[in-house]
């Protein structure tokens, strides 16, 4: 995967500032009914606010012939797992493989498709994870995805609180607006925040040189204003050190983050007893996310 | 009038007349509901290709969610055969028969923009029906999937579930979305689209509706 390519990022954390610097005047979780032209992935819900809707500029068509798409999907053992769902999907059009037990997909998309990429796990169980593939046959090789945790004891997203999971904490405001994709997670037990970090293999294979990267859910909740980002410093980055936040669209959308690439959201640093990874400009949607120490 | 009464009479309206606009069908009715008898329908003729007549497919849903509460109480069966049109009274000029999964991202991202296609091409004669065929881990869309579809995009056009694949006639379900235009008139498939090709489908859409428009 070659590092985000739209000369547009640099402006980003702008344009996520401001699609979310209004504080709704009262605090709130929506996640029952909808209101279609709400931010986020146009999946949101009811209430009288809701996050205002993503300024990011749509990607520029790139329609490509797509053959055949293989891969073998593993889990952080190492073990073939079918991971819920692999997809071939670009913004105009999903195709869904069929993954064997053996973890192995051979799809013949045979299709051109709008910026493709090859998205595995459901979102649901496993981590959801997009690789960009290009034009004609494509061999992703080895796949590696990981188990969220479980729903079970996952805290809410509760406006002035902060949720923990899996070496990662959301502060939310008091005035926090939560816009939980009740589309994709049916019940309020699958509502939860969960997180788990990725392993080494996984972070390889996204080829974008983080030091850390995560897997959120809810996937496309929208929290705005953003809450304040904290991760656990697993690889012992020394204090004060800069970095970048990167976030993964996986939203075809596209209306927080450019779909299939990593986009820098935010700059933070490391906390002064070392202990963690700090982001107050926060994440504005959840996805996966991933960190580099700024250059 | 008592409920107890109004059910024969609904059940009545349901077997004979698919695709009534009865508010109030009653669930037991909805789920047996398969003969949406449509005996002006076309007999002959049906393929899955360009210039073929579809079958008349019947689903559960709602005709008009932006009118109507999307809850058990409003559902209603929904046909091919309530926009057959052959001589224009309807006032159909085209269908667009969509389909939507909840784990295709492009589907959700279409169904930014439909609701607004709709609204800008409804007075030439453009209705878009849209299905709903799985959840996001590829099961079988539930009328609580459908409801919450509705929810989230509030389509002005109407929205039904199809557990039953019956699509699946004219595009695999593994690819989504699928966007088929049929010719009201003949029932017969005028074109094809598996995805979102706006760019290509929506000019096709305003030249036939004009075309129709310019020789009615």
């Amino acid at each position: 995967m070659t590092p985000p390519r739209r000369s547009s990022i640099g402006v980003l954390p702008l344009l996520l500032a401001a699609a979310c610097s209004s504080d709704p005047a009262t605090p709130s979780i929506d996640g029952a009914a909808g209101d279609a032209n709400a931010g986020g992935a146009g999946k949101s819900s009811t209430g009288a606010e809701t996050c205002p809707a993503g300024t990011n500029p749509h990607s520029p068509p790139n329609p490509l012939p797509i053959g055949v798409v293989s891969g073998e999907l593993v889990d952080e053992q190492g073990e073939p797992t079918t991971a819920g769902l692999v997809q071939i999907c670009g913004l105009d059009v999903c195709n869904n493989a069929n993954v064997g037990t053996n973890g192995k997909f051979v799809e013949n998309v045979g299709v051109t498709i709008d910026t493709p990429a090859c998205k595995f796990g459901d979102g649901f169980t496993w981590a959801k994870l997009a690789l960009p593939i290009a034009e004609g046959d494509t061999a992703l090789g080895t796949l590696v995805t990981v188990r969220l945790p479980e729903y079970e004891g996952a805290p809410s997203l509760t406006p002035g609180k902060t949720a923990s999971s899996g070496g990662v904490s959301l502060e939310l405001a008091p005035s926090a607006h939560v816009q939980v994709n009740s589309l994709d997670y049916e019940t309020e037990g699958e509502r939860g925040f969960r997180a788990v970090a990725l392993p080494e293999a996984a972070l390889t294979q996204l080829e974008m040189d983080f030091e850390v990267a995560f897997a959120l859910s809810p996937l496309e909740t929208r929290i705005c204003p953003s809450p304040s980002l904290s991760l656990e410093n697993l690889t012992e980055l020394d204090p004060g050190t800069e970095l970048e936040l990167y976030v993964l669209g996986l939203d075809a959308s596209e209306e927080l983050v450019p779909y299939a690439t990593w986009s820098k959201v935010g700059e933070g640093r490391v906390s002064e007893d070392g202990a963690s990874l700090l982001f107050p400009e926060g994440v504005p949607v959840l996805t996966a996310i991933g960190v580099r120490v700024k250059p | 009038m008592s409920r107890s009464r109004r059910i024969p009479a609904l059940a009545a309206l349901g077997l004979l007349a698919c695709g009534s606009n009865a508010p109030e069908v009653p669930q037991e009715l909805l789920e047996g509901s398969s003969g949406c008898h449509a005996p002006d329908y076309p007999d002959s003729g049906f393929g899955a290709e360009l210039d073929d007549v579809v079958d008349n497919a019947c689903f559960v849903g709602y005709r008009a969610p932006d009118r109507v509460t999307s809850d058990a109480a409003h559902r209603e069966t929904v046909a091919f055969s309530d926009y057959y049109d052959p001589a224009g009274t309807k006032g159909v000029s085209l269908l667009l028969v969509n389909t939507a999964a909840i784990w295709c991202s492009a589907c959700v991202a279409e169904h930014g923009s439909l609701p607004e296609h709709a609204r800008a091409l409804a007075p030439q004669g453009l209705v878009i029906l849209s299905t709903l065929f799985q959840d996001g881990q590829r099961n079988a869309a539930t009328l609580d999937d459908l409801e919450r579809w509705i929810d989230n995009f509030q389509p002005n056009f109407p929205m039904v579930a199809d557990p039953d694949l019956q699509l699946a006639a004219y595009a695999s379900p593994a690819s989504a979305p699928l966007n088929m235009l049929v010719d009201p008139r003949s029932m017969k498939i005028l074109r094809k689209y598996v995805g979102d090709q706006s760019a290509v489908m929506w000019p096709y859409i305003e030249s036939e509706l004009a075309r129709r428009s310019a020789a009615h």
